[in-house]
């Protein structure tokens, strides 16, 4: 692809138009300097991964849209009214007013079902395209210094966008939504001590009681949202500030960020980008039906179907309520229900309060306390990346647990045994999961290595003249030497219980927490070195020579990764 | 819900009072009240739940019992849906269970093998709606915790930690199957201070 080469101010052209306009507002307010360099003038790496925060910030955008729309006729109360509406098979049916004005949006309103569906399509792309994002910024490593306060934040953002979904499905008080809100408060009752108080708080006394739909609404329409607002503001801020990470390429250096400057190339782009995302969801809101409230009916405590699933962020949840023995413990007069307990904070606190940790976790596992700029490939870091898979392992059989009446349904599978299956595999599978991907990773990196000492199999096969078959090696090309080379090998720390010559332990390695840093380390450092070899890649330290805490990370000669802020755009 | 050969949805029960023949009269169909204020519909001799469903006269049935008057009351239907349950006769093994010293469930509460349970699921306080009547299970579509209805809705499978609460059934003077008391336990989810 050919990038237009644009180096100097000199080289782009603002229409007169906009000059006007920016001159007129930098005479009364200056900053057009400010403006100049950091928007007009910031550098977006070109890289399709960097589009899924972009996804999430546009679906957002069009959530705030939608939303707006759709709280012009929604009516946020749990009165109980006689339905009378253009949907006759309702009519008569006793529901709240919130279900109600639901129903009208749905048919009366014009316009109304559409930009309802493209609301909750709009929220599950939200929370997708974070997953796949956040998945994104874990297996390269984007998270690292000094971007681990952007990564909390982030983490963060999605957390809160968990809650503002769950609140947002909730609202429309149909029978599922209902039983999703029964299933939180009973959730919020087997907290010991507060629980009770807790539920009888927010639902303003015993469910479902008249109180949690509007309340439901102003967290879901103000509070959630304005947190998500400033959140995401600070994100890119500090995004601005940092600069993008860049994948590891041919010119990328810890020093420098490559890429199109914002105006007009990346403004164009990520237009389009907008408009597109718009709309596919229109598209799909037209064609594909969405949370049909009407064929649920309102909510009632006695009446529930089969095959009754949440959105599907909150599968994990689900998933883990139905894969839970019956565990209670009754003492002194209290009851503690691990099988409501454990499913509330166990998988969400080991999949986000595990991504929240592992930044620090690595680098004191790694000593590694350099800057990063340039992003690792997923294989060049195994443990990471095999952390990453179980997680996501983990994740994933939770998620299809929450689902077992439906997976025993369609596949013919006795629905306990399902559940069983489930039981052993939220444990074995990510275990496997680590081991399998860690091999496939060094594996790659072996294949890497052979690449760059011996060159890609060209496959020209050519004759000996002694009859022997061989398959010409060619050397590979700058931009693949490029990107072969960018892998970076953890420093070894002091093996677990090491001691120097006078029998001293050295002091990383001391105690129980030492000996566990060891060990982690020599995970961590678990690679294949690349040998001097003249291709040019002798500044590739094997690993082994190489011990102390305050090593960095080997990179290219002379270019120590720079503080953001300071590396030169390109 | 009463429905006669010419199509009323309802008919008024002076109807059924004054108008059918003497050989009809004794199994006329009758709205009851029961003395904590419940009511069901009685037509020949079975309860009839207004308005989900019909009585529990056949063996093998489950229906659901709502308090009368608070049909549309959910905050009421939270805690105090039931489930009725007839049985074949040498079918139910509920055992005389205590918790501490409050009396739990017993064969004492049955009338002619029915039996009455919360509805309420003692997880997370899903309604308990899918009856398997060859195995006697009640399971929870929620999260598919397995009462086993035969021994007092004891947990067979599934996160539910306690048995689903029994109704004290009796038989009145009248004859009508009446509860003999509350629930002697909290229905529904599991909490701290529930003991």
């Amino acid at each position: 692809m050919s990038r237009p080469a644009v180096n100097s101010d000199t080289d782009f052209e603002v229409s007169k138009p906009l000059m006007g306009t920016a001159g007129w507002l930098d005479d009364r307010f200056g900053g057009a300097r400010g403006v100049r360099t950091y928007l007009l003038r910031k550098v977006y790496p070109d890289h399709w991964s960097f589009l899924l925060g972009e996804i999430a910030l546009y679906s957002f955008i069009i959530l705030l849209l939608t939303g707006t729309f759709l709280s012009f006729f929604f009516v946020p109360s749990m009165t109980e009214v006689t339905y009378h509406g253009s949907y006759v098979k309702l009519d008569g049916i006793r529901m709240s007013e919130a279900y109600q004005s639901t129903l009208r949006i749905s048919f009366d309103v014009r316009g109304g079902l559409l930009i309802r569906q493209i609301h909750h399509w709009a929220a599950d792309l939200f929370v997708a395209s974070l997953m796949v994002h956040m998945l994104r910024v874990f297996f390269t490593g984007a998270f690292r210094k000094p971007r681990e306060v952007n990564w909390l934040i982030g983490i963060t953002l999605f957390a809160l966008a968990l809650i503002e979904g769950l609140f947002g499905y909730s609202l429309p008080d149909d029978q599922l939504s209902g039983a999703g809100l029964r299933i939180f408060e009973g959730t919020l009752q087997g907290i010991p001590i507060v629980g009770t108080y807790l539920a009888y708080f927010l639902f303003g006394g015993p469910f479902p009681g008249h109180d949690i739909v509007p309340r439901m609404y102003i967290i879901h329409v103000l509070l959630i949202p304005g947190i998500l607002l400033a959140l995401i503001g600070a994100h890119i801020f500090i995004m601005f500030w940092q600069k993008h990470t860049q994948m590891p390429a041919k010119g990328n250096t810890e020093r420098n960020v490559t890429g199109q400057p914002s105006y007009p190339y990346f403004v164009a782009k990520t237009s389009a980008w907008f408009i597109f995302i718009f709309g596919a969801l229109a598209l799909l809101s037209t064609f594909a039906s969405i949370n049909p409230v009407w064929l649920y009916g309102p909510y009632t405590p006695v009446a529930i179907s089969s095959a009754s699933q949440p959105d599907f962020y909150m599968g994990i949840l689900e998933g883990a309520l139905r894969i839970m023995p019956a565990w209670e413990w009754n003492f002194l007069g209290h009851t503690v229900t691990f099988s409501v307990l454990i499913p509330f904070a166990l998988p969400l606190g080991i999949i986000l309060g595990g991504a929240a940790f592992w930044p620090f976790f690595e680098r004191w596992a790694t000593g590694d306390k350099a800057y990063h700029h340039i992003n690792d490939r997923p294989r060049n870091a195994p443990v990471r990346t095999g952390v990453g898979i179980g997680a996501v392992v983990f994740y994933g059989v939770l998620w299809i647990e929450g689902a077992n009446d439906v997976v025993a349904d369609k596949l013919q599978i006795p629905l306990y045994t399902v559940t069983w299956i489930a039981r052993v595999a939220v444990i074995v599978a990510p275990i496997i999961a680590y081991f399998i991907t860690k091999r496939v990773c060094l594996a790659l990196q072996r294949k890497d290595r052979n690449e760059l000492l011996h060159g890609y199999e060209s496959g020209i096969i050519r004759q000996l003249p002694n009859g022997e078959f061989i398959e010409v090696h060619q050397p590979v090309n700058e931009e693949r030497l490029a990107v072969l080379e960018a892998k970076k090998v953890t420093a070894l720390l002091p093996g677990p219980g090491a001691e120097d010559d006078n029998g001293v332990p050295a002091p990383s390695a001391r105690g129980m927490l030492g000996k566990a840093r060891a060990v982690a380390n020599r995970a961590f450092a678990e690679a294949i070195p690349v040998e001097a070899d003249g291709h040019g890649n002798g500044h590739h330290g094997n690993g082994h020579a190489v011990t102390g805490e305050e090593h960095e990370a080997v990179g290219t000669p002379g270019s120590t990764a720079l503080p953001p802020g300071e590396r030169t755009e390109e | 819900m009463i429905i006669d050969a010419d199509g009323h949805t309802q008919i008024p029960q002076e109807v059924f009072d004054n108008y059918l023949d003497k050989e009809f009269y004794r199994n006329r169909p009758r709205f009851v009240t029961f003395d904590d204020g419940r009511g069901f519909y009685l037509i020949e001799g079975r309860l009839i739940t207004k308005p989900f469903g019909w009585g529990p006269g056949t063996p093998g049935s489950m229906i659901t019992i709502v308090p009368d008057g608070y049909e549309d009351d959910p905050d009421a239907l939270t805690k105090a849906a039931v489930i009725l349950i007839k049985f074949r006769p040498g079918e139910l093994h509920i055992p005389t269970r205590r918790q501490g010293s409050t009396l739990v469930g017993t064969m004492n509460w049955t009338v002619d093998n029915i039996v009455a349970y919360s509805k309420i699921c003692t997880h997370v306080g899903c309604p308990v709606a899918l009856y398997e009547q060859t195995t006697h299970h009640i399971l929870c579509p929620c999260h598919q915790s397995t009462f086993e209805a035969t021994t007092g809705a004891t947990v067979i499978f599934g996160p539910a930690a306690r048995p689903l609460p029994q109704l004290p059934l009796t038989v009145d003077s009248s004859g009508f199957l009446v509860s003999k008391s509350d629930f002697t336990e909290p229905v529904g989810p599991s909490f701290w201070e529930r003991g």
